[in-house]
């Protein structure tokens, strides 16, 4: 997971690491009635509207490299998420930045959406493939790959607050994982990974349906889309020079 | 049908010796004149060196005649491949080899079979290294001119927004030349048919970017690419017009057919596709596979095809696509049936516009099979055309910074890792290697120095790194997949052009005007003298 587009879909899942259940009240093993568990692996999820805290502390990568100082301190970020059926924005609303995924038939189209800038890129389904970073729809969903939460260990499902949870945790590849599931709307409401002295948590603050949603995202309808396969082409465009130097450097090995 | 000339060594080869000419163009020599002795105007022997000397000029000016009937053409095709620099053609002639279980390094792509080439210098106005824009409309415009320009001359500015200064200041094409005399036209790309390479043709403006009119600025009067194509003032409007770039014709109130969640990028409520089929008779627009071959070329006049919302898909992934994608061979075949019709002749562009775009990603893989896709394309319309009144040229609008290296042997897969007799070669840290690479782009690993994309601040942070050098460890990565992205030296967020020349190559009448190293603009000139355009 070191790409372009898996890093942004990793934040999507990262920034859901550590939710908590905030939004949710004092804990309780009240069970609401009316209250559906949705299975995770075969989730036809329900159009919602959330709210998310993703804080960071340490370095995820330790190197010795002449820009190490360079790197992100530990900072908090703010984000949100509409997600229906078909489509499914997120915005950072501090950064002033977003990322737009659709599902049309069986292609995966995404766009990442610079608002300040009314621009927005986007990467058609060869382009994810190519990048190695064409996610499931279901993935995009739930915010966490339903394979990592297979090889976690889940506990039974829990009623906090009156909505049913189910927390899945274990370490693969050196990175220990807690993960808790809202299992009533199939959407993390914690992600915690710990990798030596990093550590990530994402946290659910809020969550509404969709059509009760206080927040409604920003409009890019009118957005100058630039396809992934023309930055080559626009190597004078100071936008895209901007965006391809937050890209960053992206190999798979 | 093909018909290939065997070198003779006739009195006409002879002669031509005498103008300077290779042999090569007796390759090119063809019909009963040719074959006639071209001292033979006369069946008296002279008697007197007077008339030696007349029936000598006569021989001459005889295969001069000749000579400019090899010159003429009655129909022109152009192939580009987009960014098919020269390692591209060796790459790809190997690839497809390889992929068919030959010799690759004996393999030919079918237009390296060509018996003329030379090399074309593909430096614009201002840039050393150029865009397609400035390349493109070299070819069909006959000048050169600055990056981003579309059929335009160097003088204009980038961002011109007027159309009367983007009017005067336009230059006129190939395909509007054949328009006017009555010939038939089409273009067909796997890009948008609104990219640069295939707008040049049709269009004059000064930004390449301009391709439907929510990209022109606030009170522009130019009007933008997608526009040009419906309202084209020569002849009768191209008969052929295939490829991708739908948005680009629809209005943003339209959904695509396609991909339904998806809008057209038109403001100014225009469906162009509804008045490319209201304008023309016998004409058919389609968008998809099977409406694509139910075109019939003999009842068709006027057919837009335009196969996806913005670029066609990479032919390694023109199967996956659910409506159905032609390939380039098979838009090729189509385009030629329908301009064949016209017995003045035609002008046809097909270009390979993906190959650019992958190698832009660093993906070699997509960059070859789509070459391979281009190979395919020129063996379809050699077939289908006769080579005595159809000149063929097949090139690149630039290079790529793209290389073949190391010391593999011969049949060592062009995709795999570098290796003699099956033995991996190393590099100086002990490393495995690649054959093909980038000098710059997506690809660069970096070692432990890579950055990559830090979403909680739009910045970048240190990526992860298992190894412990300055490259990573190949040994267990298979860079035969599709989807590997070859190392790159410099990182660049997309691989760029490269600005080493590029090869032409050619067949058919006026070939013979293709050799040494010619500036790019002259394969326009090529062309025009081909088809009797003398201005």
């Amino acid at each position: 997971m070191s790409n372009r587009s898996r890093q942004i879909l990793i934040h999507l899942i990262v920034a859901a690491l550590g939710l908590t259940l905030t939004a949710c009240g004092t804990p309780s093993a009240q069970r609401k009635a009316n209250v559906n568990i949705i299975d995770p692996a075969v989730a036809n999820p329900p159009a919602l509207a959330a709210e998310f805290v993703t804080t960071r502390a340490g370095e995820e990568h330790r190197h010795e490299s002449p820009h190490e100082e360079q790197q992100a301190a530990p900072e908090t970020v703010e984000w949100r998420i509409w997600r229906d059926s078909r489509q499914i924005v997120t915005e950072r609303p501090r950064l002033g930045i977003g990322e737009l995924w659709q599902l049309d038939g069986q292609t995966i189209i995404h766009r990442k959406l610079y608002h300040a800038d009314r621009r927005a890129i986007e990467f058609q389904h060869d382009d994810l493939k190519m990048l190695q970073s064409a996610p499931s729809w279901q993935k995009l969903s739930l915010m966490l790959d339903p394979q990592l939460l297979r090889q976690l260990s889940a506990g039974d499902i829990e009623w906090v607050d009156g909505y049913p949870v189910r927390e899945y945790s274990g370490q693969l590849e050196g990175t220990d994982w807690r993960v808790v599931m809202r299992m009533d709307i199939a959407l993390p409401s914690i992600i915690e990974r710990r990798h030596g002295e990093f550590f990530e948590r994402t946290e659910l603050l809020a969550s509404y349906p969709l059509s009760q949603s206080p927040w409604r995202p920003t409009s890019a309808d009118a957005y100058e889309i630039i396809d992934f396969a023309d930055l080559g082409d626009k190597e004078t465009d100071p936008f895209v020079i901007k965006v391809q130097a937050q890209m960053g450097h992206e190999h798979h090995h | 049908m093909t018909h290939r000339k065997t070198p003779k060594t006739t009195a006409l080869a002879v002669a031509m010796g005498v103008f300077g000419l290779s042999l090569s163009v007796g390759v090119v020599a063809h019909g009963d004149k040719a074959k006639k002795p071209a001292n033979q105007a006369s069946d008296q022997v002279p008697s007197s060196a007077a008339e030696w000397f007349k029936a000598g000029q006569n021989a001459v000016l005889v295969n001069k005649k000749d000579l400019q009937e090899l010159r003429k053409a009655k129909n022109v095709i152009l192939f580009v491949g987009d960014g098919m620099g020269v390692s591209t053609v060796t790459a790809t002639r190997i690839l497809e080899g390889q992929m068919a279980g030959r010799d690759g390094e004996f393999n030919r792509l079918s237009f390296e079979r060509f018996s003329h080439m030379a090399h074309s210098v593909t430096a614009s106005a201002n840039q050393q290294t150029s865009d397609s824009a400035p390349t493109a409309t070299a070819m069909v415009a006959g000048i050169k001119t600055n990056d981003g320009a579309i059929s335009v001359d160097q003088s204009i500015n980038r961002l011109e927004p007027s159309a009367a200064v983007t009017a005067a200041k336009s230059v006129k094409t190939i395909l509007e030349r054949a328009e006017e005399r009555g010939l038939s036209t089409g273009v067909v790309s796997t890009a948008r048919f609104t990219h640069a390479t295939p707008a040049v043709n049709y269009a004059h403006i000064s930004n390449r970017d301009w391709e439907a009119d929510s990209n022109l600025p606030a009170g522009a009067t130019v009007k933008d690419i997608a526009r040009q194509l419906l309202e084209f003032p020569y002849g009768d409007g191209l008969e052929v017009a295939l490829g991708g770039g739908r948005s680009y014709f629809m209005p943003n109130s339209l959904n695509d057919p396609e991909y339904p969640s998806q809008k057209g990028r038109r403001a100014d409520g225009r469906d162009l596709t509804l008045e490319w089929i209201s304008q023309y008779n016998n004409s058919e627009y389609v968008w998809n596979q099977a409406q694509f071959d139910a075109v019939n070329p003999k009842k068709t006049d006027h057919l837009l095809g335009l196969f996806e919302r913005s670029h066609m898909r990479y032919e390694a992934d023109r199967k996956d696509d659910a409506a159905g994608e032609p390939s380039l061979a098979e838009m090729t075949d189509k385009a030629i049936k329908i301009l064949q019709k016209n017995k003045k002749g035609y002008y046809l562009m097909v270009e390979a516009g993906r190959i650019d775009h992958a190698h832009h990603a660093g993906n070699a893989y997509r960059a070859l099979t789509d070459t391979i896709a281009l190979s395919d394309a020129v063996k379809k319309a050699r077939e289908l055309t006769n080579d005595k009144d159809t000149l063929i040229l097949v090139t690149a609008d630039h290079s790529h910074v793209f290389t073949i290296a190391g010391y593999p042997s011969r049949g060592n897969p062009i995709l795999g890792k570098t290796a003699v007799d099956g033995v991996e070669l190393k590099d100086s840290l002990g490393l495995p290697y690649t054959t093909l690479s980038y000098a710059n782009g997506p690809g660069w690993t970096g070692g432990m120095q890579r950055k990559e994309f830090n979403p909680a601040n739009e910045g970048t942070v240190a990526a992860a790194y298992d190894g412990g050098k300055l490259r990573p460890d190949l040994a267990s990565v298979d860079t035969e997949n599709p989807n590997y992205l070859q190392e790159a030296t410099v990182p660049m967020g997309s691989e760029t052009h490269a600005g080493e020349d590029v090869a032409i190559y050619a067949d058919g009448p006026g070939a013979y005007l293709v050799r040494g190293t010619l500036e790019q603009n002259a394969i326009y000139h090529v062309m025009a003298d081909a088809l009797g355009m003398r201005k």
